[in-house]
């Protein structure tokens, strides 16, 4: 048996931050307007804002948010995505206080309630023999 | 009185079914046979035709070509037109204005899926490509899932409950039974949807509809050629359409589906009326909640109050605003392509009094509610007699 433990990486680069204690999510803020954008923009996404790199500014977003709309999946989703030994899973959106809303899975399936607190976390989607490879999630902590 | 300009003088619609035994040229060709014997006109009258498909279905590249050889519509000009779901109902409103500005004076507009060309989970695989791919599809989520998000929202802002959603399938179940081009013509009880295993919480299977492969045909024609042809003419009275963005993370609220609602009211402001003078109604129920959402958008019901509808059974056939009375795509199945213009031509037979054991009375003014996408494309289309 392998006891070797394998490096975690996120799947992608850049969407969060890792490796960390307190992992958050990356995101940039248009200096000008402030608009959040995620995943991270080189150019403000706002249509009425000026397009200039030196406008964006990249910026961790609070790691508390609040459930705005969920779901349990209960059956496999097709590729690309990919959670290795597939079971079912709860998926969400959360509102972030600098005004950016971001899907991800959540840490668990039952109790989870419109309007609770969650926070950002790091949660394994799969592995091979190198890597095990993970994603943001999001914890209840209510 | 609806403004007489562009009338639909012929539809047709192909069986939804599991698998089609032939390939495109010939569902096509099924839908199109019948909307032409309906409308009593020979091929050359067609002046340009608009094939309206989701196209990563199909293995033939630029489909609308091969279509128009087929049903010997050439040098008649063709294109495809593509929004999800709700692709047949964009073709409509690109065959009204064709006809409007005098460009053409008769379109056929042709919509079809042959979904079984490929696996059901490449069905899956591409109903998620459906969504944001650089980001969205690729982190768990599927059209099951984005619908269920909104039932989540609408649970908790207006105690909606699962027995409301399964009274929904009730409904379809009853008609569908009658329709003869359905794919599920099963009875469905009450029982049976709240039994059936969760797909993604709160949707069970019988909350979902099922893939088909299927065609649907409307012809439409300016004023002077529809009186030439058509005792019956039907006349456009309202188009309205909209988008929402893509990402769901990026709209306002999940409490309804705002393309819609805008759609909705574009269409009500062209026509000069109000949901209160629909006398009939199909509207885009992929999923039950999508019905609810859809009474609401619409004005049947006030934002929340949808359910109560539903429990009050006043979207059967003997209520104030007979809904889905074909079965919904529920219970007839929803080829991506074809759905819009099957819920056309049902529309088209009420108000002709031409819908048999499914006819509502009296029916003057009827709407049809089409969505591309977990609510990206909305067609609103109004029709009056």
């Amino acid at each position: 048996m392998n006891t070797k433990e394998k490096n975690k990486v996120p799947l992608i680069e850049d969407m969060f931050k890792w490796p960390s204690d307190e992992p958050r999510i990356i995101a940039s803020r248009c200096k000008k307007c402030g608009t959040v954008s995620f995943p991270k923009l080189t150019f403000c996404q706002n249509p009425s804002c000026e397009k200039k790199r030196e406008n964006i500014e990249v910026i961790e977003l609070s790691n508390k948010g609040k459930l705005y709309s969920y779901t349990v999946q209960r059956y496999k989703p097709p590729e690309p995505f990919r959670y290795e030994p597939y079971k079912p899973y709860g998926i969400g959106m959360v509102d972030f206080p600098e005004g950016i809303r971001i899907w991800g899975m959540i840490t668990r399936m039952d109790n989870l309630k419109i309007g609770m607190n969650v926070k950002t976390t790091a949660g394994k989607l799969y592995e091979d023999e190198e890597n095990e490879y993970l994603t943001w999630m999001w914890e209840p902590v209510d | 009185m609806p403004d007489k300009d562009v009338a639909v003088i012929g539809v047709g619609q192909s069986a939804f079914v599991r698998g089609y035994p032939g390939g495109i040229r010939e569902l096509c060709f099924e839908a199109y046979r019948e909307a032409m014997q309906d409308a009593g006109i020979p091929s050359k009258e067609i002046k340009a035709l608009i094939v309206c498909c989701a196209p990563e279905y199909d293995k033939q590249r630029s489909p609308s070509s091969l279509i128009d050889e087929y049903l010997g519509l050439t040098p008649a000009p063709a294109f495809m037109v593509e929004s999800l779901c709700s692709s047949s109902t964009t073709g409509f409103a690109i065959a009204y204005s064709f006809i409007k500005s005098g460009l053409y004076d008769v379109v056929c507009v042709l919509g079809f899926q042959k979904m079984s060309e490929i696996t059901s989970q490449d069905v899956q695989e591409r109903m998620g490509r459906g969504a944001d791919v650089m980001w969205e599809s690729p982190y768990g989520t599927s059209m099951p899932a984005y619908y269920a998000m909104y039932a989540q929202a609408h649970f908790a802002n207006f105690g909606t409950k699962p027995d409301d959603l399964a009274l929904v399938r009730v409904k379809a179940s009853t008609y569908g039974q009658l329709n003869e081009k359905a794919v599920y013509r099963k009875k469905v009880t009450f029982e049976q949807v709240m039994e059936s295993g969760l797909v993604s919480s709160p949707l069970k299977v019988m909350d979902c509809c099922a893939n088909a492969d299927g065609s649907s045909c409307v012809i439409l024609a300016s004023a002077d050629r529809a009186k030439e042809f058509s005792k019956k003419p039907v006349w456009v009275m309202g188009v309205g359409q909209s988008n929402a963005p893509m990402n769901l993370a990026s709209r306002e609220h999940m409490r309804g589906l705002e393309c819609a609602r805008i759609a909705g009211e574009k269409a009500y402001a062209m026509a000069g009326v109000g949901p209160h003078d629909i006398d009939v109604a199909e509207v885009h129920d992929c999923f039950t909640i999508a019905e609810i959402l859809a009474y609401e958008a619409l004005g049947f019901a006030k934002p929340g109050e949808g359910p109560q509808l539903i429990r009050d059974k006043e979207t059967y056939l003997e209520g104030k605003i007979p809904v889905n009375v074909d079965g919904g795509l529920l219970s007839k199945g929803h080829p991506i392509g074809a759905t819009g213009g099957s819920q056309l031509r049902t529309i088209v037979m009420q108000l002709r009094g031409e819908a048999g054991a499914i006819q509502a009375p009296n029916a003057e003014i009827g709407l049809v509610h089409n969505i591309g996408g977990v609510g990206i494309y909305g067609n609103v289309i109004i029709l009056g007699r």
